[in-house]
């Protein structure tokens, strides 16, 4: 039984970071290399989830701690718990810290992250030759 | 009022008096507790306008002094079997309000300790209190499978399980425990109120199974793995300990609830506290630093400008950190605390 969990765990977590691979080496043909390239994925995945959170923030955090939080059972559990760590794990704690500011003052800076993380997303292209 | 004086009226009578209280939504809260249908509820709430019975019995005046404390009350404990419950509140002053459920039929009585509260409940689980011994002394270990399957066992196939040699003896012993308990696990259900103005939530549960003569205490709490232990326990032992579960429970009443009902029941964590933002705060330049770490690492393709634009976007990275620890010293907006409990 134990081993079982176990097995799942690491058969999806290998899973979720294979494909993160993947995606990130579709980078390399503007010139971003691995390692990097990963926070190039995660930067935009974020910013994704980031311009959701703008209107739907309590949903994007319930989303997610339901997805990471909650103890995992079967394997497609654990898929999306990985899946969901690398592409929204940074925007959840910041929405998170947001979500505690006045309305309109969230719904600014929630706003501004998400231009925030493209911007800093298309900055790498200039590090980068 | 004397201790342990009972007042037993019908459902019907209880809504009646209930109709005269003025708040709502307490009154449907308390009417849930007491297996009132909706309906009835609806009846409760409608009539209130209306009826101006003037019931000057004696035992309906004091009945209503009990019905008006329990719904002022922050805590109650639940006990269930079958159809039959139990319900505990503290009263006003000291000790507390318990009231039984048994179909039509609500009787409530009133006890200025706890002392007596440990025979009436062995008495409602129908086990004797008074046994010391514990026969069989064994813990077991049951995956969550298991536990599952159990509950759902056709009692044919429960009745094989029971005669069933290969199975551990000790198993079958408490499978012919939980077959007469009607195929269920007890419940103790503790609730508490934690803003005054919102429903009473789920505080923890208590799950056991009356055996002949021990108590199986499962425990579902420090188990990891999905695994489930049920512990065989002496009744008096168990029944003594659950009275200082109660007494813990209870006791603290007045203070905390002088607290929610000054309003201000989250003063205690403080509005802002640099402890939680210096949290955030080395969590996220950790996290920073093996970003820039990954860029290193492709040091080598960097353009003629990349390391100007590293810095940069390292320094636009730690001003927006340093402005959401600020924001993060702030406190949490108060979410529903979710507690997980498994369902019996």
């Amino acid at each position: 039984m134990k081993g079982n969990v176990n097995m799942k765990k690491t058969v999806a977590l290998v899973l979720a970071v294979g494909v993160w691979t993947l995606i990130a080496l579709f980078f390399t043909g503007i010139d971003i290399p691995l390692p990097s390239s990963y926070i190039a994925v995660s930067i935009m995945t974020n910013a994704i989830f980031a311009f959701c959170s703008i209107f739907l923030q309590r949903l994007v955090i319930t989303l997610y701690e339901i997805n990471v939080f909650e103890e995992p059972k079967s394997f497609l559990d654990f898929c999306f718990k990985y899946f969901a760590m690398i592409t929204s794990g940074v925007n959840y704690y910041v929405q998170n810290v947001l979500n505690r500011l006045p309305f309109i003052l969230n719904k600014l800076a929630a706003a501004l992250f998400f231009v925030f993380l493209v911007i800093t997303g298309f900055s790498m292209l200039s590090i980068f030759d | 009022m004397e201790d342990g004086q009972k007042i037993s009226v019908s459902t019907q009578e209880l809504i009646e008096v209930l109709a005269q209280s003025s708040s709502n939504k307490r009154v449907r809260e308390f009417a849930e507790e007491n297996n009132i249908s909706k309906k009835e509820i609806d009846q409760i709430i409608v009539t209130t306008q209306e009826t101006k019975v003037n019931n000057s019995g004696n035992h309906i005046v004091l009945l209503k002094n009990m019905v008006n404390s329990i719904l002022n009350s922050n805590k109650m404990i639940r006990f269930e079997n079958g159809d039959h419950c139990l319900l505990i509140y503290p009263s006003e002053g000291a000790g507390v309000i318990l009231e039984d459920v048994h179909k039509n039929q609500h009787t409530f009585s009133q006890f200025k300790t706890l002392n007596g509260l440990n025979e009436i409940i062995c008495n409602f689980y129908g086990v004797n209190s008074k046994l010391q011994e514990d026969p069989v002394k064994i813990n077991i270990e049951l995956s969550n499978d298991m536990y599952d399957l159990i509950h759902n066992k056709k009692s044919s196939d429960l009745d094989r399980m029971i005669e069933d040699q290969s199975i551990d003896s000790k198993i079958r012993l408490f499978l012919r425990d939980f077959k007469k308990n009607n195929q269920q696990v007890s419940k103790i259900t503790f609730k508490k109120r934690k803003i005054e103005k919102n429903l009473m939530q789920l505080d923890f549960v208590m799950l056991f199974v009356p055996g002949e003569n021990n108590i199986w205490h499962i425990n579902y709490e420090e188990t990891d793995n999905n695994q489930i232990f049920l512990m065989s326990n002496s009744v008096s032992h168990y029944f003594n300990t659950l009275h200082n579960i109660l007494d813990d429970f209870l006791q603290n009443h007045p203070q905390k609830n002088k607290k929610v009902i000054s309003g201000n029941p989250k003063e205690e964590i403080g509005k802002f506290s640099f402890k939680r933002g210096l949290s955030f705060f080395w969590k996220s330049n950790l996290l920073l630093f093996i970003v820039i770490l990954f860029f290193f690492i492709n040091k080598s393709s960097w353009s003629q400008e990349g390391a100007s634009d590293v810095l940069l976007f390292a320094l636009l990275w730690e001003a927006v950190i340093l402005l959401l620890s600020f924001c993060a010293c702030l406190k949490k907006k108060d979410t529903p605390v979710v507690k997980k409990v498994k369902s019996a």
